[in-house]
């Protein structure tokens, strides 16, 4: 099953075009990883899955996104709802200045979940999804700046999936992290993706062939190749793509 | 090396003189204040309701003059607040660029308006609007004090409260708006709670100057002495009473040393609330980590 279909997508920040004519099939319940070196529209590219560029000035942004088969760019999209759906965890761990509690409550509260009880019960299980529930579950009022930083990275993925969302962006979520922080986080991405659609973006190599199923390889601006994992990895068709899984450049 | 010197010990030295100077007026103020109650019950000027200083024997009640400086400076603080936080969440969260560029140094300029300026403006134009609306017998109240006092510690209150909300750093609100929230609910439930430090400090800065504000105070309070009725009554606070009284008492009298210890009450004043202030902006700051 097809999740997120992007067509011709086309983005300019001012005169200067970021992205250029990408399409892709990003399959339901899977990770895509994607990879490129620096400068080479990552991120711009995973933000304009959940419409986050619309708070660029001078950005345009032409093309579409079908998530479930309707245009995530159409007039008549919600965009809060749609972001409800598709949900992001970024490159530094950013909890609210609020405590753990409040920081996975506060998703709840703005999409209208009021009944106490009901809260309560959700902050726990995500947490316990994000794998944080034993670290956290006798400080769940202490500061949320009071976790290590693959604490937060953590509470940060918890307050994303309280509210229930399909699709999980994360933007180089690991590279605030030390390596021990980083392979749990691995891991705990590897048992996300029985329940969501995964994107993440990556500047570690390895990490995108341990936690993916799919690889784009971006560069410039362009899409060069999408494929499954182990076929970027092991027969890729493009001679960029090959240069940069090799370290050939970065 | 010289210049290392010159930074290392000339520079606390200055750093001291304030220091020093802080505490000796402080001193001063309080040796010249206590004096008073060598022959003046304190309790009786805490709580005695008639200062008149010239009379024979001289009654020496602060208490009316306590309360018209609370008086102004909380019907200031009511007025100012919102308006100043209004101001800075315009300034610093809706407005774009350009009217921004505007209104910032045009809301710190109102600051640094003298405020003879303030008083006189109250006495000719405010005055009279406050008398002629809420139909009063005469236009310089408490209440028009309090609003002299507002517009003038409005620029304080919204420009160091725009410079706390513009330092919220955006991740913060990425963070809010990935989850869905409107800009308006990011605003209400993350950009002003992690303001807040900054807000208290702008606020006690223009609580500062309100209560310490002399001149306008003295120019549209009204003057009278007696124990205000209401809000809408003249009065006269602490402040212009000393600096209208200071000129015509013989220095070392009793009337002296009293409007010494009128002083020492409003330093009182101050020093509680600032402590207060703190307090809350501690606790406040340990919540943002």
């Amino acid at each position: 099953m097809v999740k997120i279909e992007v067509k011709d997508l086309k983005l300019w920040f001012g005169n200067k075009k970021i992205l250029k004519e990408i399409s892709m099939s990003i399959p339901e319940k899977s990770v895509l990883a994607i990879i490129g070196p620096s400068g080479c529209g990552k991120s711009t590219f995973l933000r304009s899955l959940n419409r986050m560029n619309d708070f660029i000035k001078g950005v345009k942004i032409e093309g579409k996104v079908y998530l479930d088969g309707k245009n995530i760019y159409s007039p008549d999209v919600n965009v809060f709802e749609l972001r409800k759906k598709v949900g992001m965890v970024f490159q530094k761990p950013n909890p609210f200045p609020k405590t753990i509690y409040e920081n996975i409550a506060y998703g709840l509260k703005i999409h209208g979940i009021k009944d106490k009880k009901m809260i309560q019960e959700t902050v726990e299980k995500s947490l316990r999804d994000a794998n944080l529930w034993n670290e956290v579950k006798d400080k769940l009022f202490d500061n949320a700046f009071s976790l290590s930083g693959g604490q937060q990275q953590r509470l940060c993925i918890a307050r994303a999936i309280a509210i229930k969302p399909e699709v999980i962006l994360m933007d180089e979520p690991t590279s605030a992290l030390d390596p021990i922080a980083t392979k749990r986080f691995e891991n705990l991405v590897e048992e996300l993706k029985k329940d969501y659609t995964i994107v993440i973006v990556t500047h570690n190599i390895q990490q995108a062939a341990r936690v993916s199923q799919y690889t784009a390889f971006l560069y410039v601006g362009e899409l060069i190749e999408f494929n499954r994992t182990e076929k970027i990895f092991t027969a890729p068709e493009d001679k960029r793509t090959e240069d940069y899984i090799t370290g050939k450049f970065s | 090396m010289k210049k290392r010197a010159v930074i290392e010990y000339f520079l606390p030295i200055f750093g001291y003189i304030a220091v020093v100077a802080l505490f000796a007026i402080v001193i001063t103020i309080f040796t010249e204040g206590v004096t008073t109650f060598k022959s003046y019950s304190l309790w009786k000027f805490l709580t005695g309701t008639a200062w008149r200083p010239t009379e024979e024997p001289a009654k020496l009640g602060s208490l009316p003059l306590l309360v018209s400086t609370c008086i102004v400076s909380i019907v200031a603080m009511i007025i100012a607040i919102p308006l100043g936080l209004a101001t800075a969440i315009y300034i610093g969260k809706l407005a774009n660029d350009k009217v921004k560029d505007i209104l910032k140094p045009i809301v710190e300029l109102l600051a640094s308006i003298p405020s003879v300026v303030y008083g006189f403006f109250g006495i000719v134009f405010i005055a009279p609007l406050v008398q002629k609306v809420l139909h009063l017998p005469i236009g310089q109240t408490g209440f028009t004090a309090g609003l002299i006092l507002a517009f003038m510690s409005l620029p304080t209150i919204a420009s160091i409260s725009e410079d706390a909300i513009t330092a919220v750093p955006a991740s913060f609100e990425w963070a809010s708006f990935a989850l869905g929230a409107s800009k308006l609910e990011t605003l209400i439930h993350i950009v002003i709670p992690a303001a807040t430090p900054g807000i208290i400090t702008a606020v006690s800065l223009g609580f500062g100057r309100a209560i310490g504000e002399t001149m306008a105070v003295l120019m549209v309070g009204g003057g009278a002495l007696g124990m205000p009725h209401s809000i809408f009554s003249p009065m006269r606070p602490i402040t212009a009473t000393i600096a209208a009284e200071m000129g015509e008492t013989p220095v070392g009298g009793l009337h002296y040393h009293a409007l010494f210890a009128l002083a020492c009450e409003l330093l009182l004043l101050v020093t509680i609330f600032n402590v207060v202030a703190e307090y809350f902006h501690q606790k406040f700051t340990r919540m943002r980590g």
